[in-house]
């Protein structure tokens, strides 16, 4: 049968369009299984002992205060177990998650430390200048806690755009899913090329975006706000460039097999009609 | 199988991919790079990790400047004084981990032989600024820098709130050392100290390195 | 009570992403040290902060370019900080946060320094791989958790072009 013209030019407008429907898809879908995923996020601050680092942080930041106060380690004893930073540490990221800013509440920390104080404070025969002061202490040293396990409240002004970002991915999915359903639909009909076409377009431009985005990042360097958690957004940033690659590479192979398949199948008909 | 390839077919399929990919390329280029490119910017500018280098401080004795600065977190002096056996190593930068190892020096003030106000802090510990409220008016504090040899002459003290800055005057005319710690000193108290003891000590003479 | 505004950013922004002949230096340092004034307030750099920029003009390379063009920018972005009477960039209506930040974005693609915000303070990453943390001049036992929330207000904006100097109101009457 022969196409309209309309039909060919028809062909490659939405072919294009596929192609950029099937980008968006393959991006989202990187984004799914990396950032925009809870799990993942759970496995990677477990995967890279972040919890134990935490915990030694916290407890390191908050002998270095001690330095000048008067107090000794002893009043740190018992002040917080490795369970409570890892319950909160996931509840930060749950909250992250959800696009809210988390507050910790942490009295018991206070409660105890309070204790410890004076029961020092009872050996030693040191005073406090007033308790005014003390009740100061006490402050900055849970906020010692909470400031390591909220990031310095820095990440608050990160925290709604990234929650957007899920839901762009989340959006982004579906969209072109459905889009791309539907397309494949129409599309089938009119195409005068392979599929494999489309598969190799979304694979050579997913490796272009790698190399044009990531490739330009200095992610080994890269460092805000603390050492641990930059840490693992390079960790991130590198998972998602081997998604990107990985998924770049077998796009492009199955688009070239398509292809390759879909010139032999055409020939070996023909070649029976002929018959 | 492979001889039943239709190459004109494999090769025009393969040049609409191409084709199509280069489409895209453009339309990034021409409407997305612009908005992308200060993203990653953004994240480029924040990349200031690496490895620490080490610079050995060097002086400019005609402009009274150092020439070479320091690394931050390197030790670059030495602290002595006498009258209280005192003798510390001196670092750039004052964060935490500095204050564990001995004297800071604020970055926002000069070196020693600049002509100007030098801020050193340390913690009121035991064999770090402990006993700083002993030094007398004209005890000699000496400055050993990997640059030359800085003497100054105690002037004064004062306990001032920590959050009087006014207490700190960094200038640029006249060469005044200026060392703080927690206040009180361990005088039975614990706990958060609001004030800071401040010794102000005038550079009475100094030892040029020659290179 | 210090603040950190977008007048420090903007001034910043010169100091550390401009290229200048070595001859107009002392220009620049006159620019720079300055006193602003925004809805009836002085500001100015504190006398460590310039300091630490004095050090920064020696210690980095400066090569040629066109300074006036990048000092025009940042007197467009004063006029629009002043439009405003004030210097709290998050309660700006977002018309003028956009146009602030496009003005930002011109600049911020040529800058090339180096800087991060970190619990410890701004970190800045000199042209000879050497860093320098900005922070507060007295040093407390603790923790310096205002100064942490205030920077956490700003973070992004100011992460973007760079650098970050403190500036404290001069009250005229001291």
């Amino acid at each position: 049968m022969k196409l309209k013209k309309n039909n060919i030019v028809l062909s490659y407008i939405l072919g294009f369009v596929t192609l950029f429907l099937g980008v968006i898809f393959a991006l989202a879908l990187i984004m799914k299984f990396s950032i925009g995923n809870k799990h993942y996020l759970y496995h990677l601050v477990k995967d890279n002992n972040y919890y134990q680092t935490i915990y030694d942080e916290i407890n390191d930041e908050m002998q270095s205060y001690l330095m000048s106060t008067g107090f000794t380690n002893e009043i740190l004893n018992n002040l917080y177990t490795k369970d409570e930073v890892i319950d909160d540490i996931n509840i930060f990221i749950e909250n992250t998650y959800l696009g809210k800013e988390t507050k910790l509440v942490k009295d018991n920390i206070k409660e105890k430390l309070d204790s410890n104080i004076k029961s020092f404070l009872q050996k030693s025969n040191l005073g406090v200048l007033n308790q005014n002061d003390l009740l100061l202490f006490e402050d900055e040293m849970v906020n010692i806690y909470k400031n390591e396990i909220t990031l310095y409240k820095m990440a608050n002004t990160f925290i709604p755009k990234y929650y957007k970002l899920n839901k762009y991915i989340n959006i982004s999915l579906v969209v072109s899913i459905i889009g791309l359903i539907m397309l494949y639909i129409f599309l089938r009909k009119i195409k005068i090329y392979s599929w494999g076409v489309i598969i190799l377009g979304i694979g050579m431009i997913i490796l272009f975006i790698r190399m044009a985005v990531y490739d330009r990042i200095d992610v080994d360097n890269v460092l805000v706000i603390t050492e641990n958690f930059s840490q693992l957004l390079r960790i991130v940033l590198h998972y998602i460039s081997r998604l990107l690659l990985g998924e770049g590479i077998i796009l492009c192979i199955f688009g070239i097999y398509s292809i390759f398949t879909f010139s032999i199948r055409r020939k070996y008909h023909k070649s029976i009609e002929i018959r | 199988m492979i001889k039943n390839v239709n190459k004109k077919k494999f090769a025009s399929n393969l040049a609409i991919s191409f084709f199509f990919a280069a489409i895209f390329v453009l339309c990034y280029y021409f409407l997305l790079e612009d908005k992308i490119m200060p993203y990653v910017s953004l994240i480029n500018t924040t990349a200031v990790r690496g490895e620490d280098i080490e610079i050995i401080a060097k002086y400019n004795i005609e402009a009274k400047r150092l020439i070479d600065y320091p690394s931050y977190g390197s030790k670059y002096a030495t602290l002595e004084i006498p009258s209280i056996n005192l003798t510390l190593p001196v670092y750039h930068g004052d964060n935490k981990k500095i204050l564990r190892l001995g004297v800071g020096h604020y970055t926002g003030s000069y070196f020693p032989g600049e002509n100007g106000s030098i801020l050193y802090a340390a913690h009121n510990n035991a064999g770090l600024f402990h006993d700083l409220d002993k030094i007398k008016v004209g005890d000699i504090i000496t400055i050993k820098a990997t640059y030359g040899t800085f003497k100054y002459q105690m002037k004064e003290y004062k306990i001032v709130k920590e959050t009087d800055l006014s207490a700190f005057p960094i200038q640029h005319d006249k060469e005044l050392l200026m060392m703080y710690t927690c206040w009180p000193i361990d005088k039975g108290i614990a706990g958060h100290k609001k004030e800071r003891y401040v010794v102000y000590a005038e550079k009475i003479g100094d030892e040029i390195e020659k290179e | 009570m210090k603040k950190l505004s977008l007048i420090a950013l903007f001034v910043g922004l010169l100091v550390l992403g401009t290229n200048v002949k070595a001859m107009t230096e002392a220009e620049l340092k006159g620019k720079l040290f300055q006193t602003f004034e925004i809805g009836g307030k002085d500001y100015t750099l504190s006398d460590d902060q310039k300091v630490i920029v004095e050090r920064y003009l020696e210690k980095n390379e400066i090569s040629e370019a066109d300074a006036d063009t990048i000092w025009a920018k940042v007197q467009k972005a004063l006029n629009v900080i002043k439009g405003q009477g004030n210097t709290n960039f998050t309660k700006y209506p977002q018309s003028v946060k956009n146009e602030l930040k496009a003005i930002v974005e011109e600049i911020s693609s040529e800058t090339k320094v180096k800087a991060t915000l970190t619990k410890e303070g701004l970190e800045v990453k000199n042209s000879d791989g050497t860093k320098v943390i900005i922070d507060t001049p007295v040093k407390r036992t603790g923790y310096e958790t205002s100064k942490t929330a205030i920077i956490a207000g700003l973070s992004i904006l100011i992460v973007a072009v760079g650098t970050c100097l403190v500036i404290k109101q001069v009250k005229t009457s001291e």
